[in-house]
């Protein structure tokens, strides 16, 4: 997707990708990447927000799965999504994504709760 | 939102496999203790036993709050005590801290971890799957033959992740696991070797007669990438009657915005009413909001709407037009007559093209009773009448109505005197034309209230006059006209009546439909069918498919223009069989013309292979049809070009080809038959699975009726008169029943349960269900019985709840 973006941030231990556009197969590789190539060793909490990301895909879901595995599962880490409009909240939920990571309305709400 | 409410109203499904996965989901919540309390509730009603260990595990930690005591020290503990706390356990192995997750994998093996309960394992696989290693890979591989689906679930992971390609080696038993969310799973597994092979195994499933399986078909449709589903999803969405069903499907159709959905899911939403028709538009706004959002398009959703049903309507103007301007070079007077009729009409409401098609016409035509009734309708706009008009069957008339009305002059005038209904006879017919044609929305009722005593003696032409402007502007309150018009034998009459009532209250229609679908006139037939879509699509493509083996060539053609009606996604098929087997060229004509106006890349590939396969003299028609929507599909999409579609399509035919000499053992065919092995005692019979599942009540009686009447085969000739034994055919499925106990044998454990007056369930308890609940309690479970059985039904149990 040509106006597809992602950045990213971090706020002190934690990790934080915002991405803005449709999330279709090659956002989520974007996203993907991202975080693959920039998350610190030591980082072990991902903030996904997804605010700007109104609609996501199959593909682009395959590669959320995917990354969330790898954070929660196999780094041992925690993940937040931000943001999630109605429709990526009910596909999330069915697709069984909540269950690797809590959805916030805020980045602010998700850092608290990460805090904590 | 509340996430923990929603997961908790999960938790009292009677499915326990959507119990057992909400649990994984609720643990790390943010819990209020509103929250505890509720889950306490359910837990106290679980009957599970495995869903139970894990509820316990869960109100274990809350009460514990303790996240991190998975130590080596304390595991290893556990593991050495042989009266261990299993619960403890499988807590501990959640928290394991990262550095000592090597060495508990390794206290796991020594302890032989394989021979755990079946409650514990799922913990054990879940750790194994994020610490374990390719030494595990052995145990793991003999649990994904396990009983339990949460332990199979939980081991197919581990070794999704540890060694995938071992997974390979178990797809069969996989496939036909009793489970259909394995089942499922197995299906994606699938994918990773073998797509297409996949695919139709996923559309097997998506277009089960169980709702388990469907529902676990519109789960995993989330992993395929859309494009290999889209036309799949589009034909279930089409046929599909279970609003909650369609509503999943909804979500995945909105989550991959395409830009052509939008035309195709306008055209199912046109193709059904009620609730469905209501789903169906919340979808296709749900698509256009996505498509706006993801940016790929720029029209804003109501804009693009507009667009959409502008183009929609002249898509099936031209399909009409160009059906009927076929029909005008056809051998038979008479539908030659009909069609250029219905030209006629569209040229008298200003459409040129189809005067064009008439003028042209006229001078070929030879016989000359078609000329003059033609050009009579062209300039009255009337049918040419043979004889005195017939009285319809005598409806029952509404109240006398002061109407208000001067017929003379009631094109004229916008507020006409009073005068007396019985006074319309007495004026010409041109007056009572103009009165007709001088119905709209604002003066409806007050035309009406005068029209309606009178209808009944008004000759054919005003009848269907009147018939048009109440499907125009009409409501449910002229319901009871437009019926009293079905017993006439006047075939327009007929076909008009019946238009105008499935727009204005196709419910109505319903008792009639049986009978008009076996009506002689064919066009009555197809308006019948048209409005029994609406309820039952499935058994409608049935009715037409039916058609479509008619001997006569007028009667398939009659039946491909009902296609023509249907959305295309719903009879795509159909007509590219129709296609392979018409000889007729005009049909064949018809068909082409329904196919190019629909053309699309899926169709494209069906009909290629089609065509490479065919070796009569029809090849190059095929080949005509084949370049022809290629063509299409290259001038919607720039990009493509013909070649490339042809080279595409040879590689679909060589992969056809390699399928049909592939020995598989995951095969759908043999699966398939593996799995009606399994489940001998039960015959499934697809037409009678397919018959019997309709979700609107009244759509059921209605599809019951059709189907006695008209689809169902007739009784066999017995060849000697002796009565013989008749094996039942049933239909097994999961159903929850709640009732009262009428029997409860403490010996047999054998259980009746009477769910309403005359249908009793009866069942045999397992020993881990405990004591047998006492006659005369209530009783709420989850059983596998035949599907519609009435009287003493023998039932397995499940599960209660």
């Amino acid at each position: 997707m040509s106006n597809f973006t992602v950045n990213i941030d971090k706020s002190n231990d934690i990790f934080i990708v915002r991405s803005s556009g449709y999330l279709d197969e090659g956002g989520g590789a974007a996203v993907f990447e991202a975080v693959h190539k920039n998350l610190p060793a030591d980082c072990h909490k991902v903030i996904l927000n997804l605010k700007d990301s109104p609609v996501i895909n199959s593909q682009g879901i395959a590669q959320l799965i995917e990354l969330s595995e790898i954070i929660v599962d196999d780094k041992g880490g925690e993940l937040a999504f931000v943001g999630l409009s109605d429709l990526t909240y009910g596909v999330f939920k069915m697709v069984g994504l909540l269950q690797m990571g809590n959805p916030f309305e805020s980045e602010a709400e998700a850092i608290e709760a990460m805090h904590q | 939102m509340d996430a923990v409410n929603e997961l908790f109203n999960d938790l009292k499904s009677p499915d326990p496999t959507i119990r057992f996965s909400v649990l994984s989901r609720i643990e790390d919540m943010v819990w209020s203790d509103e929250h505890k309390k509720a889950f306490r509730e359910i837990f106290a009603g679980e009957k599970d036993p495995g869903i139970r260990f894990h509820m316990q595990k869960v109100l274990a930690r809350l009460d514990s709050g303790d996240k991190n005591r998975g130590s080596l020290a304390t595991i290893e503990e556990q593991l050495k005590n042989p009266q261990r706390d299993e619960i403890d356990l499988a807590l501990m192995l959640e928290s394991v801290k990262r550095n000592e997750a090597a060495a508990v994998a390794e206290s796991l093996r020594r302890a032989e971890w394989p021979k755990f309960s079946q409650q514990l394992l799922p913990s054990v696989l879940k750790f194994l799957k994020k610490y374990g290693s390719t030494e595990d890979t052995a145990d793991i591989e003999k649990l994904c033959r396990h009983g339990d689906p949460r332990v199979l679930s939980s081991a197919i992971e581990a070794l999704e992740k540890h060694n995938p390609e071992r997974l390979k080696d178990l797809i069969v038993p996989l496939l036909i696991n009793s489970n259909f969310g394995i089942r499922s799973r197995a299906v994606r597994l699938l994918h990773r070797w073998d797509p297409s092979e996949a695919l139709r195994h996923f559309e097997s499933m998506l277009f089960s007669s169980l709702e388990n399986e469907k529902h676990a078909a519109l789960y995993q449709a989330f992993f395929f990438p859309f494009k290999q589903i889209e036309t799949l999803m589009l034909r279930y969405i089409s046929v599909e009657s279970d609003p909650e069903m369609i509503k999943k499907a909804g979500l995945i159709f909105m989550t991959n915005p395409e830009r052509h959905m939008p035309a195709r899911l306008l055209e199912v939403r046109q193709a059904c009413v009620g609730i469905k028709q209501r789903l169906v538009d919340v979808i296709l706004k749900g698509v256009l909001q996505s498509l706006y959002q993801a940016k790929i398009v720029n029209a804003a959703p109501d804009q693009m709407l507009q667009v959409l049903e502008a183009h929609f309507k002249e898509k099936r103007i031209r399909l009409f037009i160009e059906h009927h301007s076929n029909a005008l070079k056809s051998p038979e007077a008479a539908i030659r007559l009909q069609s250029a009729l219905k030209l006629g009409d569209l040229a008298r409401r200003g459409m040129d093209e189809a005067r064009q098609l008439v003028e042209a016409y006229l001078p070929r035509e030879r016989d000359l009773n078609n000329v003059r009734k033609i050009r009579y309708f062209l300039e009255t706009g009337q049918l040419e009448l043979q004889k005195a008009p017939e009285p319809v069957q005598p409806i029952t008339p509404p109240a006398p109505v002061e109407a208000k009305v001067a017929p003379k002059a009631a094109a004229k005038i916008d507020k006409p005197a009073v005068i007396a209904p019985e006074k319309i006879q007495e004026y010409s017919a041109k007056d009572r034309k103009s009165l007709i044609e001088a119905i709209s929305t604002e003066n409806y009722e007050q035309y009406m209230a005068i029209i309606r005593p009178v209808f009944a003696d008004m000759d054919v032409n005003e009848q269907i006059a009147v018939i048009k402007r109440i499907e125009r502007f009409g409501g449910q309150s002229d319901s009871e006209l437009l019926i009293g018009c079905l017993p006439s034998d006047n075939v327009n009459i007929l076909e008009s009546a019946i238009e105008a009532l499935s727009v204005i209250n196709p419910e109505a229609l319903h008792p009639y439909l049986p009978q008009l679908i076996k009506h002689r006139y064919d066009e009555v037939k197809l308006a019948a069918i048209k409005v029994f879509s609406l309820f039952d699509k499935k058994q409608a493509i049935s009715l037409v498919e039916n058609m479509l083996l008619s001997i006569k060539p007028a009667q398939r053609q009659t039946a491909i223009f009902c296609l023509g009606s249907f959305d295309y996604h719903s009879i795509s098929q159909t007509l590219i069989n129709a296609y392979k087997s018409e000889n007729d060229s005009e049909n064949l004509q018809q068909i082409s013309s329904i196919l190019r106006s629909n053309a699309d890349e899926d169709s494209f590939f069906r009909i290629y292979v089609d065509y490479k396969a065919c070796k009569s003299s029809k090849k190059e028609e095929y080949e005509k049809l084949c370049r022809e929507l290629a063509q299409m599909i290259v001038e919607a999409e720039p990009g493509r070009t013909i070649e490339s579609l042809f080279a595409a399509g040879e590689e679909l035919v060589t992969e056809e080809e390699r399928k049909k000499t592939e020995r598989a053992a995951y095969k759908l065919e043999k699966i398939q038959k593996i799995r009606e092995n399994v489940d001998k005692n039960v015959v499934l019979d697809a037409s009678l699975v397919r018959f019997t599942v309709v979700a609107y009540a009244v759509g059921a009686v209605l599809t019951a009726m059709i189907w006695f009447l008209f689809l169902a085969p007739p009784p066999p000739t017995a060849p000697d008169a002796a009565p013989k034994a008749v094996k039942a055919r049933k239909v097994m499925e999961t159903i929850s029943i709640k009732g009262r106990v009428v029997i409860a044998d403490e010996k047999q454990r054998i259980l009746a349960v009477e769910t309403e007056p005359g249908k009793l369930y009866k069942m045999t308890l397992p020993e881990n269900y405990g004591s047998m609940p006492k006659p005369g309690a209530s009783f709420q479970a989850q059983i596998k019985a035949e599907k519609d059985g009435s009287g003493e039904i023998a039932a397995e149990f499940l599960t209660s709840f």
